[in-house]
């Protein structure tokens, strides 16, 4: 046999037999899974703790006007209640104070006491309610001065928003679908897999080759074959023990998304039904609509990753892996003699 | 025959001259000793032998023919920093080791199944390098160099890391390699296992050949003209030293025996100091002097510095 093809062999065996390839090969994509629905799990948990927020209003405009929700409700007090839950804020029933200073519309500002940090959400709906009715009195005042009752609903109208849809037109004159998003996505994720790979690999050879030389083994192995076939056998092997971890990824990433997309799609093709029930009935409700909709941008997302050219992409990403990881590889191990 | 010989090969580094105008001619079937202090081109000389790098000038000659790249397969070697793959299991690692110098995965199989059955260390097998001890390892390594059956091997440094008894087992396989037709070229530093392995030795010293020769002649060429006698007189006999123009250096009494050691007058034959002596002590013993190889090595290197 070859004997280049012997440390192949070996370099290849060697690694992929080894219980880190395996577990890293098993465990990333349902880590990497993980790690992008997590977090939009995680989003679309709703906050359930029941909060009241004092408020004490100097202005006296907000009063009435700030309107509870399930969880978060609003209580106004008097100025010396207020002083009081103030500076014991611990002790009161209330979550926080909320003051509104007598001069928020020149000031622009109000203020919000806690013992515990505020929640982002908290904070953004006070803000914006606080905005909404400062901006509604403010145009009720310009409408009232202009003299136009329905100027609202006119400005309203001019209000416009433009979709500019991407069509690829294939070979044969037929329209495909495209979205230059998600083409952008897929270069950057695979771009970024292959800045990984390549960073990894690449350390793998510098890594091996320096085993070699720590082990001293380097000088009996050279005695028996030429440096090139030992520096080839070792560069083609691990490369090709990138290529089979990249593929195992392929293959159960495919897997798990098809997973995934067999059981969310599931319960997507039950809602759409409904919602066609619902429409042949009068007075259709809202949320379904809603739903329908996001259902058929998910079904428009798959439409238009199908329309890129998945086999070019398979194709150029293992040219470009293959590419940097040999000019990487190449050039470590000879930078760290240096 | 020759089976290897190296003619005229310099090899020079950045601004120093590792090999300078070195030749040497090894016997078919012989142990052949390469000597010399650290940093005198021995390894040098060795790699070059392995075609691991290449002489600037000079020529190479195996078996009779200028070396060629696939004679690679005919050597093998045991260098003095030596190593294995820690993580590779022994039998998988011995098998690719013997694979990579050419040998059939079959006929290395049952190359090595013979050695560790030899060196009974079959139950390594399995084991991972990391496991085993710098002793183990290193017969393994042993096993490795000497697998694919080599007509040239190069051991340097062999000893270095054995204990005495395994040491010995390893100095009975060189001899016993060498019975069976390996010509083998020896570097070391040790001189007792010189003298009792070597049947040629070359001496490199600051990158040039110093001697060379058969290790007998060469013995016979460094004697100093010493010699050493019993005798069962306790007196003492520095006179009757003197008298004759020898030189004393050393007397030392044990039980009813006297020993001396001392230097012959040039151009005495042995029957000449005998008659001397014995006409005027009772002899029991008397031997000529042979220095050790460490002597010889020591003598050799030391002049050749003078001269520089």
């Amino acid at each position: 046999m070859n004997k280049a093809l012997l440390i192949l062999k070996r370099e290849y065996l060697t690694r992929v037999r080894k219980k880190s390839f395996i577990i890293m090969t098993l465990l990333v994509p349902f880590i990497f899974a993980a790690m992008t629905v997590l977090p939009a799990w995680l989003a679309m948990q709703d906050d359930h703790e029941e909060r009241t927020i004092a408020v004490y209003d100097a202005t006296g405009i907000f009063l009435g006007r700030l309107g509870s929700t399930e969880y978060t409700k609003f209580h106004f007090i008097p100025e010396e209640e207020y002083a009081r839950v103030r500076d014991d804020i611990k002790n009161s029933q209330f979550y926080a104070v909320l003051f509104i200073p007598p001069n928020i519309l020149s000031a622009n500002r109000a203020q919000v006491f806690s013992n515990k940090q505020v929640t982002i959400d908290i904070k953004n709906m006070i803000d914006n309610k606080l905005e909404q009715i400062l901006e509604s009195d403010k145009k009720q005042q310009v409408i009232k001065e202009v003299g136009v009752p329905d100027l609202e609903e006119k400005l309203a109208a001019t209000h416009t928003h433009i979709n500019v849809e991407t069509i690829k037109v294939g070979e044969k004159g037929e329209s495909v679908k495209s979205s230059t998003e998600i083409a952008m996505i897929v270069g950057y994720i695979a771009g970024f897999v292959i800045y990984m790979f390549v960073m990894m690999y690449g350390m793998m050879v510098m890594r091996g080759v320096m085993e070699e030389k720590t082990n001293r083994i380097v000088e009996v192995i050279i005695s028996s074959v030429k440096p090139m076939q030992l520096m080839f056998g070792k560069i083609i092997g691990i490369g090709l023990v990138g290529l089979t971890q990249l593929l195992f990824w392929v293959i159960i990433g495919g897997a798990v998304i098809s997973g995934v997309q067999a059981f969310a799609g599931g319960d997507a093709m039950q809602s759409v039904q409904s919602s066609h029930d619902l429409m042949s009935a009068p007075g259709m409700s809202v949320s379904s609509v809603v739903q329908e909709q996001q259902q058929n941008m998910a079904l428009d997302i798959i439409d238009k990753v199908n329309s890129l050219n998945l086999w070019m992409i398979a194709v150029t990403f293992i040219f470009y892996f293959l590419g940097g990881f040999f000019m990487y590889a190449l050039c470590m191990p000879r930078l760290w003699e240096q | 025959m020759e089976l290897f010989k190296a003619e005229d090969v310099v090899k020079d580094y950045a601004g120093h001259r590792a090999l300078d105008r070195v030749s040497i001619a090894v016997a078919e079937q012989s142990v052949f000793g390469l000597l010399g202090p650290n940093g005198a081109g021995k390894t040098t000389l060795i790699r070059i032998i392995n075609q691991i790098t290449a002489p600037d000038s000079g020529e190479i000659y195996l078996m009779g023919r200028k070396v060629k790249a696939s004679d690679i397969q005919y050597i093998g070697y045991l260098p003095e920093e030596r190593g294995l793959y820690k993580k590779m299991k022994v039998g998988e690692q011995a098998l690719y080791l013997a694979q990579l110098k050419g040998m059939s995965r079959r006929d290395a199989l049952r190359n090595l199944k013979k050695w560790f059955d030899k060196f009974e260390i079959q139950p390594w097998w399995n084991k991972k390098v990391e496991e085993l001890s710098k002793g183990m390892a290193q017969k393994v390594q042993f096993i490795t160099t000497v697998i694919h059956e080599p007509k040239l091997l190069i051991f340097d440094e062999p000893f270095s890391g054995f204990d005495p008894i395994n040491a010995n087992l390893l100095k009975n396989e060189i001899l016993a390699l060498r019975d069976q037709g390996a010509t083998i070229i020896f570097s070391t530093h040790n001189m007792g296992s010189v003298e009792e392995i070597c049947d040629h030795i070359a001496l490199i010293n600051k990158s040039k050949k110093v001697l060379d020769g058969n290790i007998f002649d060469v013995k016979e060429q460094y004697k100093l003209g010493d010699y050493e006698i019993e005798t069962t007189d306790l007196s003492d006999q520095s006179a009757l030293f003197n008298m004759n123009g020898f030189q004393l250096f050393e007397s030392e009494i044990r039980g009813n025996r006297q020993r001396l050691k001392f230097r012959k007058s040039d151009g005495e034959s042995n029957r000449e100091i005998l008659q001397k002596l014995t006409s005027n002590l009772d002899v029991s013993a008397f031997r000529e002097v042979i220095p050790s190889m460490n002597e010889v090595f020591i003598q050799v290197v030391e002049q050749a510095n003078q001269k520089n």
